[in-house]
């Protein structure tokens, strides 16, 4: 049952040299800086995003995941969520207005597998980048590298995640998309949505409080995703694994990494849900093709390289 | 630690890792990590390439290197100041002596799956 929470607004996400990782984002990636702050802080959006920004750098000695924050339609449905965490035992903090740059303010609250999450409801928009709202181009010709059109999700890694699950959807109404389950049934990964896409946040169980597995941007095709990875060899940028399919969402992807180590990912295509969709479920024992759909296996790397 | 760039430098320094005991060359401008996958080894175990997930820690035992910011996840001050870095992001300014030091790395809870 939606209440009111609209799509992924914005991730932080920690680096280690901003000069290296505005190269990464900015010139290959293709996402566009938009602003930075008193604190150094760099904003960047995709192209396609009406909203100011959603992707906020921080030039810190360990990178990672400061936060995600989910846009809400209004201010109202921001204070009812705030009464509704507060009901379900979860205590919230309100940030004020501005201090992240041109967004009002930001309910936080820390869910059971360590994340940071936020709920915020006004943000300046600026528009689709490079074109006019009205009578618009197909698409801005000034774009680099590999065109990344929006901040999509993030992959989280941590323990809990049947609760983490759990509060998404009862208490924020989202839905769950897909999930894998062991033969006991206990859920040990959950790709979770608020919208037609198979993922707006998801979660794989794992020791560790707090892990970002890696933070996804949308292409618009196959052949995009072919030609990010002619840039990532172009650029000898760290790669993981692709271009493949996923199993779980059927999205067409490639990973690789952000001088910081921070996992990227582009990927395209990808399955729908409503909400009337049962989740879909992957066993375990198939988790191999559910990840890596082509080579049907993991790689070490996804188990274990996190920041 | 301060990037000791000699005069006369040679093209390439010799990364010996004492155990398993294996070496290669490595360019200047080349992170080790870099170099002895370049050399297609794999006696340093390989992450992110970053300096975030601590895959690739070693200890060098002797050489001069430079190095750039590591996360201090994986890596304090103290023991940078040792020696104690991570293979992706430091750059050998002389030959170096090296051993691997693997921290322990939690795995996804999906790993017993196999």
């Amino acid at each position: 049952m939606k209440k009111g929470v609209m799509r992924p607004g914005h991730i932080q996400i920690r680096v280690l040299d901003m000069d290296e990782a505005l190269k990464h984002y900015v010139d290959l990636l293709g996402m566009i800086e938009m602003d930075r702050d008193a604190q150094g802080r760099v904003y960047l959006k995709g192209w396609t995003e009406v909203d100011k920004f959603s992707l906020v750098l921080r030039e810190a000695d360990q990178p990672g995941m400061d936060f995600v924050g989910f846009k809400c339609v209004d201010e109202v449905t921001l204070d009812n969520l705030q009464a509704d965490l507060q009901a379900a035992g979860v205590s919230t903090q309100e940030i004020p207005a501005e201090d992240l740059k041109d967004c009002g303010r930001r309910i936080r609250f820390t869910i059971p597998t360590g994340h940071s999450f936020e709920l915020f409801a006004t943000k300046k928009q600026t528009g689709k980048w490079g074109i006019n709202p009205r009578n618009p181009e197909a698409w801005p010709r000034e774009l680099k590298g590999m065109k990344a059109t929006r901040f999509d999700h993030c992959l989280l890694y941590g323990p809990n995640v049947a609760a983490s699950v759990q509060l998404l959807t009862q208490v924020l109404g989202m839905d769950l998309a897909e999930q894998v389950l062991d033969p006991e049934g206990k859920q040990l990964a959950g790709f979770v949505t608020v919208s037609m896409k198979a993922h707006d946040v998801a979660f794989i169980e794992h020791p560790e409080p707090g892990k970002l597995h890696h933070a996804s941007f949308f292409l618009e095709t196959w052949n995009d995703v072919l030609k990010a990875a002619d840039l990532i060899s172009m650029t000898d940028t760290s790669l993981d694994i692709g271009p493949t399919r996923h199993g779980l969402t059927h999205g067409q992807t490639i990973y690789f990494f952000d001088p910081s180590g921070n996992r990227n990912e582009v990927f395209a295509g990808g399955d729908y849900h409503y909400p009337d969709h049962a989740p879909v479920t992957w066993d375990v024992e198939q988790l191999g093709k559910a990840i890596f759909y082509h080579d049907r296996q993991l790689n070490e790397r996804f188990l274990t390289v996190l920041t | 630690m301060a990037d000791v760039v000699l005069k006369s430098q040679p093209a390439k320094y010799w990364i010996q890792v004492l155990a398993p005991k294996q070496g290669f060359f490595a360019d200047p401008q080349q992170s080790v990590l870099a170099a002895m996958e370049a050399a297609g080894q794999e006696s340093i175990p390989v992450g992110c390439r970053g300096g975030g997930c601590g895959k690739c820690r070693i200890q060098i035992v002797q050489g001069q290197y430079f190095s750039k910011r590591m996360s201090r996840a994986w890596i304090s001050a103290e023991q940078e100041a040792q020696g104690k870095v991570l293979a992706c992001r430091v750059y050998a300014r002389t030959d170096l002596n090296i051993q691997v030091d693997s921290p322990e790395i939690a795995t996804a809870c999906l790993a017993q799956a196999g």
